[in-house]
């Protein structure tokens, strides 16, 4: 009888709303097929990871870094990353079109809602997911021809990115230079949304403002977004590390598309 | 001549009655054999066979007919019956996709490496396939060069020439397989999934090759093929078509024209299609001449395509179509000179940014066509 794969899913967090959700889409998979399925929490920044016994890993964001993850191949462990990616690595990943997402996104504020001064919520630099939609910002900068957008820092830290916008507000006093506030996930947008109406600025008539990413907050605080199915990451992702289980060699990225989802704030 | 076997003509009277289902025109047993002409029987059977796969379903009753006769039993085809697999493979990457038959794409797979082609391909259906959804109808492939009648007869690839892909690939995956040329499937692509108004399409592609693609009449005939070492000046001491319009020669352009106009918007050093269009667009006159000159031969090109073919549309892809509308403006303006107008004005030209999954998906409308008979 083929034994059951030891799986473990190893993340930062177990509680945070995108961990949790990528857990929620692959556990049920890979439980239905038979396997053991453990959650290990490991602090971000881990320098090495222990496998203990599991067969394979299902490896969520960039938790490890590389160069554990490629002693983890040398181990012949089995691996998947979700929301990240490692071009240099065999590993395949399942993640989120952050190009395609954020051209959709900012297609919608620059040529559906006519904004053209912008500015926007930086992500943690250098972390895959931030260069890539801030990439796809400059892109679109340059292809409508609008001017220069004023890059803030947010580190992917709401109140980081309150605290930058609101010191730009005050530097630029009375007339705004920008009709639009663009966050490179939606929870600083949404932070940003309190900053804009905190000063009595009227959003969308005076500013519009979008996040990167959906969840409850988006849609409480009605702000547009480009939604990703987290789930189906953790799902697609527990496919691909059981196929890996029974002998297949894969590799290469999985990418999931992005929705629109028009909200209040444009 | 081939003669029509029974099976040929049940898998062509199947696909009839689908185009007519997914199309509108009919969607009960009677209409479907009224807008068919097959006969009745006949429809019927193809429907239980079809609803016993799972294409098709019964969702109820309609309204009886002016006069008054039984309600007709209304039928829908349902897309999510089967996926299919699209597979675009390039000189540094295979991008594959995973649609519903409606052409719907559900995810994109990607791999980025060089390496074997052959491997990359594999691989990348490899993956997909572990991620169906439904049972896999059939997988269609786009390849750089020429394909005719499955083989391949040229390609940059150099590992691809001389092979029938599809039927290597067929043994191996267990489905039906098509195999065309990347510009080609991007034609049909462009046709299928876009929003165009063009019967008669042709695509250029500018990239690691030179390749146009044809799809006329809604891709009833369509083909492709690398024009890249062609010479469009009549000297023979021209550069051929690729390295004209290849990157390094667009850098010695740049450095050029900026030598030329000092000061401006333009940098070599930082220079990309994006930036080039971006500074012509605000009046730098280095970029502007650089356009120009890429303009040149692209209109070249343009003018003998639509003199041959008579086209609807002309749409230049690839990455220089990142520099937008300044160079769409220049060709068009290079081309009038060098057609007759009657010709020139019955023709669009335009320019469509790369989609690196246009050719998969078009890749998945030829497989849809050749299964199916559908998009």
């Amino acid at each position: 009888m083929t034994p059951s794969p030891r799986i473990a899913i190893v993340t930062t967090s177990d509680t945070d709303v995108f961990q949790q959700t990528v857990i929620a889409g692959a556990r049920p998979v890979l439980t239905a097929a038979g396997c053991t399925v453990r959650v290990d929490v490991v602090p971000y920044g881990t320098a090495w990871y222990e496998p203990n016994g599991a067969d394979a890993l299902l490896v969520i964001a960039d938790v490890l870094p590389d160069l554990a993850l490629e002693a983890m191949l040398m181990l012949g462990v089995r691996l998947v990353l979700v929301g990240h990616h490692v071009p240099t690595l065999p590993i395949p990943a399942v993640t989120c079109s952050n190009t395609a997402g954020m051209t959709q996104l900012l297609q919608h504020v620059v040529e559906t809602c006519g904004r053209r001064r912008l500015v926007y919520l930086r992500g943690l630099p250098g972390q895959q997911d931030a260069v890539e939609r801030e990439h796809a910002l400059l892109d679109t900068v340059l292809r409508c021809n609008l001017p220069a957008p004023v890059l803030l820092r947010g580190d992917f830290q709401p109140e980081t990115a309150a605290e930058s916008l609101a010191a730009y507000c005050d530097t630029a006093g009375a007339a705004l230079p920008f009709d639009a506030a663009i966050g490179a996930d939606y929870l600083m947008a949404a932070a940003a949304l309190n900053v804009l109406i905190n000063r009595g600025i009227r959003v969308p008539e005076h500013v519009a403002v979008a996040g990167f990413g959906d969840g409850e907050m988006a849609a409480l605080a009605q702000i547009t977004t480009v939604s990703i199915n987290v789930r189906e990451q953790g799902q697609r992702a527990a496919r691909l590390l059981l196929a890996q289980w029974h002998g297949a060699a894969i590799t290469g990225r999985t990418l999931l598309n992005t929705t629109l989802v028009v909200r209040a704030t444009t | 001549m081939i003669k029509a076997t029974h099976e040929s003509l049940k898998r062509h009277n199947r696909q009839l009655v689908l185009r007519s289902l997914i199309s509108g025109q009919a969607n009960n047993r009677a209409a479907l054999a009224h807008v068919t002409g097959l006969a009745k029987p006949t429809v019927s059977d193809l429907i239980a066979e079809l609803i016993a796969h799972g294409y098709v379903r019964e969702i109820g009753l309609g309204v009886s007919t002016d006069t008054g006769g039984k309600r007709p039993t209304l039928l829908e085809f349902d897309p999510a019956a089967r996926q299919v697999i699209g597979v675009s493979l390039e000189h540094d990457c295979a991008v594959g996709v995973l649609a519903d038959l409606a052409g719907q794409i559900q995810i994109v797979h990607r791999i980025d490496s060089g390496g074997d082609p052959l491997r990359r391909l594999h691989a990348v259906i490899a993956a997909l396939r572990v991620q169906l959804d439904a049972p896999l109808l059939c997988i269609g492939v786009a390849v750089p060069g020429h394909v005719d009648g499955g083989l391949i007869r040229a390609s940059s690839l150099p590992t691809l020439i001389g092979q029938r892909l599809g039927d290597a690939l067929s043994a191996a995956h267990g489905a039906p397989v098509v195999v065309g040329s990347t510009t080609e499937y991007t034609a049909i692509g462009q046709l299928a999934f876009v929003q165009v108004q063009a019967r008669h399409l042709v695509m250029l592609l500018v990239g690691a090759t030179v390749e146009v693609g044809i799809a006329l009449v809604g891709a009833a005939y369509h083909n492709g093929s690398d024009i890249g070492s062609l010479r469009f000046t009549g000297q023979p001491t021209a550069p051929p078509l690729v390295e004209a319009l290849a990157w390094p020669r667009v850098l010695e352009r740049v450095r050029t024209a900026c030598a030329a106009h000092p000061g401006g918007l333009l940098t070599p050093e930082t220079v990309t299609y994006r930036r080039l269009g971006h500074a012509a667009t605000s009046g730098d006159a280095a970029a502007q001449r650089v356009i120009d000159e890429l303009a040149a031969v692209l209109a070249a090109v343009s003018a003998w395509t639509i003199a041959l073919i008579v086209p609807d549309q002309v749409v230049i892809t690839g990455a220089i179509a990142a520099i937008g509308a300044p160079l769409r403006d220049a060709v068009q303006r290079q081309i009038a000179p060098l057609l007759a107008s009657p010709l020139l004005e019955s023709v669009v030209l335009t320019l469509a940014e790369p989609d690196d999954r246009m050719a998969a998906a078009g890749a998945v409308a030829a497989a849809l066509r050749s299964e199916l008979g559908v998009l």
